[in-house]
């Protein structure tokens, strides 16, 4: 019986690979370079969270999930946020129409939220307003437009992507919509020898086209198997450790988080940590979390939970050092025998 | 497959992580006994003093009693330096090899040298909680293939973490020094008994002392010290135990009877430098002029002293400056200290001004305000000098208004113009402060006279503006850039608002 679960847990693994290595082949045909970003996003995607890309224009953050929506044939819509938009151009709006045997009536008309793979393009030039209506869809998986809400059908992934340049006639995200990002992940130029590969691709006359690999279905059975994965004790009170290293006044909060952070993160930080640790030791070959695991996804899982105060700002602190300082600092309780 | 074969796995999977849990326990804890060794050498330093300190100690017994305590050989000062020690280092080793060693941690030691990414320690942990599911099975299997080699696989050597102790064995070393150094004092005092052993002659530290303070026999033929050179003469000339008699049968001293015998007894065997600074004492208690004094018959003191003798301006402007150096380097405050049954202070100044005496009028006045004074408290006058509060000039009490509003820098309270004084006369009418022209309009304006008239308004032509060639813009025809900020203006702005948050969050 024992063996028989083990051998299913093999498979189920197995699967989880093939499906990550198919939708990571599909996206690499037309997306050169950013693996690290790509392998973000599909851990984002895998473990059932939102992924927020910063980077400059042109990089390639829009073709990235275009071209992912295309692998896993699932709805893909493309919001671009200005700073005119309403609430009601993403959720919907009741629309007065006209019945077939004469007559009106109210209807509901589904904005672009109502999908499964959603781009939210430049996302901070949207007012707080219209970046609020993202909250509950982000979270609960659902809208509420009057008295009627509207389940969002699974998988939901929100992909938003910011311009860090740009910063006048912008609103930046607020810190509860921040915290429902799993990741941020952090775009940046290509190397140099992928540049040739680029231009040879998009000035050719050649069309690349990305094929579905993989399904909804598929998607929401990886999510299961992912959050089968066990955590160990000791992974998960070094999580939790991580997490609270960067809250100012905390037990395991460093000098450095203590004079420059204003905000740390908050428990969905450590809920982040594990449940992309669990993406990452799957893919790694093995069915438990390692402290290596939730050591690679902090950076992604906890940037955009650590709010600088003024006194980090004007010392040019950044999150990433924050993290950095706390993974330097804070050590999992086995490290004692390795040291 | 039966249910029975994983049990049966899972039992040898346990029995291998025990196993490597020992080993791993048995070698971290042989880690930390090596660290609290050195823990122990390094934080247990001063105790390489406790050992010459008391060994120094029972020298400096054996000095004072006078009998051979314990006369300690080289070897036994070694041992002495080393045991305490040695001693605090193995209790330290053995306190830190009884701290336990967490089971995840021992285990851990072979995972990372089996290369099993903590499979071992997971497996150990999931098997512990009794967690059961297709991935903890799929787990276990994983670290079962893992297991064996490690129990294979050499305890990791681990070299202790002496990172802590930095900075403490420098004090160690620091320690150990002082250490040989008090053992060295120790053992140089453990001889010095044997080389005044041999003479039957005890030394006490008092008796030196004893000896310096005795006056010199040299005092009569003129190789005194300098400072008993400048002493006051009576007191010289006399042994000290006479002039301590002398000195309270002739003054009357503000010290109690008890002090004055014990002075009187004990005079013998104070410095010449006490004595002399005993005399300045009661010089505090009843100060006198230096000059009267050193005439006086050092025996008797007569019931009314002579009136004072009147002296010229110039003995009162310089004193002799030998017997100013006398009372200075004596101790003694003639001149300094305040004078009982007088509110003023005397100063040794050659200072001369208005309120000075110079006429021989005024020294009849204050002779005559003396005698008076003496008949109260003759020898509390030391009246010699001027005596005033401060040394600026008496306020002018001409009928000047040059101050204006302003207070008189001059006033010292003693009276005269401190604000604008009333005139009279002419000088009432003599404009004494520069008033401002407070008149507006151009400058000069006795010459300038400004008129109005009622005039037509005339047609008048005005000059034309040929048209030219443009030239182009130099400046920029846009909207300008921010400017870069300097590097300085940068810090500037963040200093200032960075004071500002402060400031507003202390004031929260």
């Amino acid at each position: 019986m024992s063996t028989q679960g083990a051998a299913e847990a093999r498979k189920a693994a197995d699967r989880f690979k093939q499906t990550y290595g198919g939708i990571q082949e599909q996206i690499a045909r037309v997306m050169v370079g950013q693996e690290g970003v790509v392998e973000g996003v599909l851990t984002a995607l895998f473990a059932g969270g939102h992924v927020l890309l910063e980077g400059v224009p042109g990089l390639g953050k829009t073709l990235l999930i275009s071209s992912l929506g295309r692998a896993v044939h699932l709805p893909f819509t493309r919001i671009q946020f200005t700073p005119d938009m309403m609430p009601a151009d993403i959720i919907g709006t009741q629309v007065l129409v006209e019945k077939e045997g004469g007559g009106h009536e109210v209807e509901f008309e589904e904005g672009p939220l109502v999908s499964n793979i959603i781009l939210a393009d430049e996302i901070n030039r949207a007012t707080p307003k219209t970046q609020s209506a993202l909250l509950q869809a982000m979270q609960e998986r659902e809208i509420s437009v009057g008295k009627r809400t509207i389940q969002l059908e699974e998988p939901y992934c929100v992909m938003a992507t910011q311009n860090p340049v740009e910063q006048e006639g912008t609103y930046p995200l607020p810190e509860a919509q921040l915290d429902r990002f799993l990741f941020k992940l952090l775009v940046g130029y290509p190397e140099e020898h992928e540049y040739r590969t680029i231009l040879d691709r998009t000035v050719g006359d050649d069309v690349i086209e990305v094929e579905a690999v993989s399904t909804g279905e598929a998607i929401l059975e990886m999510r299961h198997v992912v959050r089968q994965v066990p955590v160990p004790e000791h992974v998960q009170d070094y999580a939790i450790r991580l997490m609270m290293g960067t809250q100012p006044g905390s037990k395991y909060a460093t000098a450095m988080a203590n004079d420059n952070v204003a905000l740390g993160s908050s428990p969905r930080g450590a809920q982040a940590l594990l449940l992309a640790g669990k993406v990452q030791a799957l893919l790694a070959g093995r069915y438990t979390v390692n402290t290596d695991d939730i050591k690679k996804v902090a950076p992604p899982a906890l940037r955009h939970r650590v709010i600088i105060n003024f006194q980090g700002q004007s010392e040019g602190v950044t999150p990433d050092r924050i993290i950095e300082d706390v993974l330097a600092k804070v050590q999992p309780a086995t490290e004692v025998a390795s040291a | 497959m039966d249910g029975s074969a994983p049990d049966t796995q899972h039992a040898a999977l346990r029995e291998a992580l025990d196993e490597l849990a020992a080993r791993g326990t048995r070698a971290l804890q042989r880690r930390a006994r090596q660290e609290g060794h050195h823990r122990g050498l390094a934080t247990g330093a001063w105790l390489l003093l406790v050992g010459p300190a008391a060994v120094l100690f029972i020298q400096l017994m054996q000095a004072l009693v006078g009998a051979p305590v314990w006369d300690p050989s080289a070897p036994w000062l070694i041992v002495a330096v080393l045991l305490p020690w040695a001693l605090g280092a193995i209790v330290s080793a053995s306190r830190a090899a009884q701290t336990p060693v967490p089971r995840a941690s021992a285990i851990a030691l072979f995972d990372g040298a089996a290369d099993a990414r903590e499979r071992l320690v997971a497996a150990d942990e999931l098997l512990r909680s009794g967690a059961q599911g297709a991935f903890v099975d799929a787990a276990l299997e994983d670290a079962r293939w893992f297991a064996k080699p490690a129990t294979r696989v050499d305890v990791p050597e681990l070299a202790p973490d002496l990172s802590r102790t930095g900075p403490e064995h420098r004090r160690m070393l620091g320690c150990a020094g002082a250490g040989v150094l008090i053992a060295l004092v120790a053992a140089i005092l453990g001889d010095a008994p044997s080389e005044s052993d041999a003479g039957d002659v005890f030394v006490v530290p008092g008796t030196q002392v004893a000896d310096v303070a005795q006056p010199p026999p040299e005092r009569g033929d003129g190789t005194s010290r300098p400072e008993e050179r400048d002493a006051p003469e009576p007191q010289d000339a006399l042994p000290p135990s006479e002039a301590g008699e002398a000195t309270a049968a002739t003054k009357p001293s503000a010290l109690p009877d008890e002090a004055k015998r014990k002075e009187g007894v004990g005079g013998s065997g104070r410095s010449s430098r006490a004595e002399t600074s005993r005399g300045g004492s009661e010089a505090r208690g009843a100060p006198t002029n230096q000059g009267q004094e050193s005439k006086k018959p050092a025996t008797k003191k007569p019931l009314k002293p002579e009136k004072k003798k009147k002296r010229s301006k110039k003995d009162f402007k310089k004193p002799p400056k030998a017997k100013q150096a006398a009372g200075e380097e004596s101790g003694s405050t003639t001149g300094r200290g305040s004078s009982r049954g007088s509110n003023k202070n005397p100063v040794t100044s050659d200072w001369t001004s208005k309120d000075q005496v110079t006429t021989d009028e005024d020294e009849e006045i204050e002779d005559d305000e003396d005698v008076e004074d003496e008949t109260s408290d003759s020898e509390a006058r030391g009246g010699v000098q001027p005596n005033l509060r401060d040394r600026k000039p008496p306020v002018s009490r001409d009928l000047g208004i040059g101050f204006g509003n302003q207070p008189n820098p001059n006033a010292n309270g003693r009276g005269g113009p401190s604000q604008q004084k009333k005139s009279r006369g002419t000088a009432s009418l003599v404009l004494g402060v520069p008033i401002p022209d407070r008149v507006k309009g151009q400058p000069n304006p006795g010459k300038t006279k400004v008129t109005q008239e009622r005039v037509e308004p005339r047609r008048e032509k005005a000059g034309t503006e040929q048209a030219r060639p443009r030239t182009p813009r130099s400046g920029p025809s846009t909207v300008l850039a921010q400017p870069e900020m300097t590097a300085w203006l940068r810090e500037l702005v963040r200093t200032y608002f960075l004071d500002l948050r402060n400031k507003e969050s202390n004031t929260r």
